[in-house]
């Protein structure tokens, strides 16, 4: 018995290590593996194969100018092209290649992030702004994709939701909720896949730097069920439409707020609930916190897209606010619609945190706010 | 890139975007320092039977109380999600920052309309949109003096070349950039007018690498019109067809389009 199971385990590490071989594109052929991106010291090295290309060129995030200021990689043996760079600076950045006026993804990177509908290779350069990004030590928490009942927007709709390392074990614990919300063109995904909310939150918890919580991500789009990625027909949505002003809000605060608090073990208290978002989500949270004053005590509307009036800001002011994070770029396209907001929260006396970042309206400043704000809430 | 950042959500009725079927919205209003971008404005159209987009860019300076020349500038053919394509240029061709730097360097300033061509080529039902929907009303929206000319790149330069041959008088000029176009239907089109002094001047750019379309077929167009007696310039560079390249083309098809208004 003891041979035969030794038989197989030896076959299965034979069999494991082969197929691990394939994944790292080992060629029977004796091929050197093609590697990309590969990071030394201070440069960065992209490599693709491409034997009929006339020009390949690279196209990256870091650039100021991306569509306009790609660059030319050379051909080298094999017909392997390759360009090296001076290392960016640690962030998260997408890239692709050009191969002949068409955009290419990296073959040989298996980190992407899904964009709407597109996936771009990622490049994750390591240091200190990007140091809760990759992933946790030891303790991760859970992602998963509840789906609620909206009478509201008539359909069932797809959340994703983070629990936090010892959600399972701990069952007599309760938890504080953090909603957050993407922007257009997102969905449930996008703050999992380029705000990398898991990442920072378990990072963050990790390091004792955040509260343990649970983390919402709604589908903030009406008319969408869930990510067009799972191929779900979409309801044709006029926001024009009296009767749909306000409606995603709506099924937000009064139909997934009591889902979580009913299927999770969440606090139902507004000093254990906090709402954020950035650009339309930005929006959905001012929105969300004129419509529901009482119901949110944490309030962060990142490069929002929206704004409330002084008499708006009163009442919550009076309803009762822990803590307003108000985040923007200041070359963002909305800038000076923070700063009114900043202005306007200013005179109504609504102390806040008004917290400005460099750049602009770009997934970089919205980790950045996360893994800023996350550290403040339920303290 | 995910496109519709700015969509406004359901909001307070302090951002209710106003109804901007006289082509103007606030909430969309990208307040630049000098000039001014509008994104997805919105015409129902007639001719196509649904509503089309469209992005307008207002020069550094402009003044509500006069009238300015107008450059009608096309996209090229994506696939996938289209109901954004009239913020190609300015995305990915940065025609925002361009614009702003050729008026800042003593440049002809004018009104630039950006269209969402879908996948229509500029031809048909669309080009009726064109010339009967959208120019009038957005030139009267916007304060449009009656000059305009008409750029565009690949499928932006075949409908470039088609709109400005087939309406010759009503452009100063034509410039396209990696144009698909049609030798037979076009050459068709420079006969069809026995006065060929109508014509607006062209202008051809196309890179030297370019793959997708038949640089071929272009110049032999561009000849085809000189020897009638057009005014063509041609202009073969080294580049392939991706936005690099038109960002190239953009402050120079400005100049030229800019000295056809004088």
């Amino acid at each position: 018995m003891k041979r035969i199971l030794s038989t197989l385990a030896l076959g299965l590490a034979i069999l494991g290590t082969l197929q691990a071989q394939e994944l790292t594109n080992f060629s029977l052929w004796g091929q050197k593996p093609i590697v990309s991106p590969e990071i030394q010291n201070d440069s960065v090295t992209f490599r693709l194969k491409a034997d009929y290309a006339t020009v390949v060129k690279l196209s990256g995030s870091w650039m100021p100018n991306p569509w306009g200021g790609t660059i030319d990689m050379t051909r080298g043996e094999n017909n392997v092209w390759s360009v090296k760079i001076p290392l960016p600076a640690p962030e998260i950045y997408t890239y692709n290649f050009v191969v002949d006026g068409v955009a290419v993804n990296d073959p040989q990177n298996v980190l992407v992030q899904r964009d709407g509908t597109r996936y771009l290779p990622m490049l994750l350069v390591p240091g200190e702004r990007t140091e809760n990004y990759g992933e946790a030590k030891l303790k991760h928490g859970t992602v998963s994709h509840p789906w609620y009942h909206s009478e509201i927007l008539g359909m069932e709709r797809r959340l994703t939701v983070y629990t936090p390392y010892g959600y399972e074990q701990n069952t007599k614990k309760k938890y504080p909720v953090l909603y957050l919300l993407h922007g257009a063109g997102g969905d449930e995904e996008a703050w999992t896949s380029m705000g990398r909310a898991a990442q920072i939150l378990d990072n963050l918890i990790e390091k004792g730097l955040a509260e343990p919580m649970i983390v919402v991500m709604p589908n903030g789009n009406p008319g969408q069920a869930a990510a067009r990625t799972l191929n779900i027909p979409e309801k044709a949505y006029d926001w024009r439409d009296p009767a749909n002003r306000d409606a995603y809000v709506k099924s937000l605060c009064t139909e997934i707020v009591p889902f979580i608090e009913k299927n999770f073990r969440a606090i139902a208290k507004p000093s254990s609930r906090a709402i954020a978002g950035l650009s339309m989500g930005g929006g959905h949270t001012i929105s969300a916190s004129i419509l529901y004053p009482e119901m949110f005590d944490y309030i962060c509307p990142l490069s929002a897209a929206g704004t409330a009036t002084p008499e708006q800001i009163a009442t919550l002011k009076k309803a009762g606010v822990k803590l307003y994070f108000l985040a923007c770029g200041n070359t963002d396209f909305l800038f000076q619609g923070a700063e009114e907001m900043h202005a306007k929260l200013n005179e109504q006396g609504l102390e806040h945190i008004y917290f400005v970042s460099d750049g602009g309206h770009v997934w970089s400043n919205w980790r950045l706010y996360l893994n800023t704000f996350a550290q403040k809430l339920f303290k | 890139m995910a496109l519709g950042i700015l969509v406004p959500s359901a909001c307070n009725k302090a951002t209710q975007p106003v109804d901007d079927e006289n082509g103007k919205s606030n909430l969309i209003d990208l307040l630049g320092k000098e000039d001014k971008l509008y994104q997805d404005l919105t015409i129902q159209s007639a001719y196509k039977g649904q509503k089309m987009t469209y992005s307008v860019w207002l020069p550094n300076g402009y003044d509500e109380n006069k009238t300015y020349p107008v450059l009608y500038l096309l996209h090229g053919y994506e696939s996938g999600d289209q109901s954004h394509l009239d913020r190609c240029w300015v995305e990915k061709g940065n025609a925002r920052e361009i614009a702003k730097q050729y008026v800042k360097d003593g440049g002809v300033p004018m009104i630039i309309v950006m269209p969402n061509g879908l996948s229509d080529f500029y031809m048909g039902a669309w080009e009726q949109y064109f010339h009967e929907e959208l120019m009038p009303k957005v030139e009267k929206a916007f304060g449009g003096n009656g000059k305009r000319a008409i750029a565009g790149l690949s499928m932006g330069g075949f409908g470039t070349t088609y709109n400005a041959l087939k309406y010759p008088d009503k452009f100063t000029y034509a410039y396209a950039m990696s144009p698909a176009v049609g030798y037979d239907m076009m050459k068709g089109m420079v006969d069809a007018q026995s006065d060929k002094s109508v014509f607006p001047p062209f202008t051809f750019e196309v890179g030297n690498q370019d793959t997708t379309v038949s640089n071929a077929d272009t110049e032999n167009l561009a000849n085809y019109m000189k020897e009638q007696g057009l005014q063509v310039e041609y202009i073969a560079r080294d580049g392939i067809h991706y936005w690099d390249f038109w960002q190239e083309c953009l402050p120079k098809a400005l100049k030229k389009v800019g000295e056809s208004f004088k």
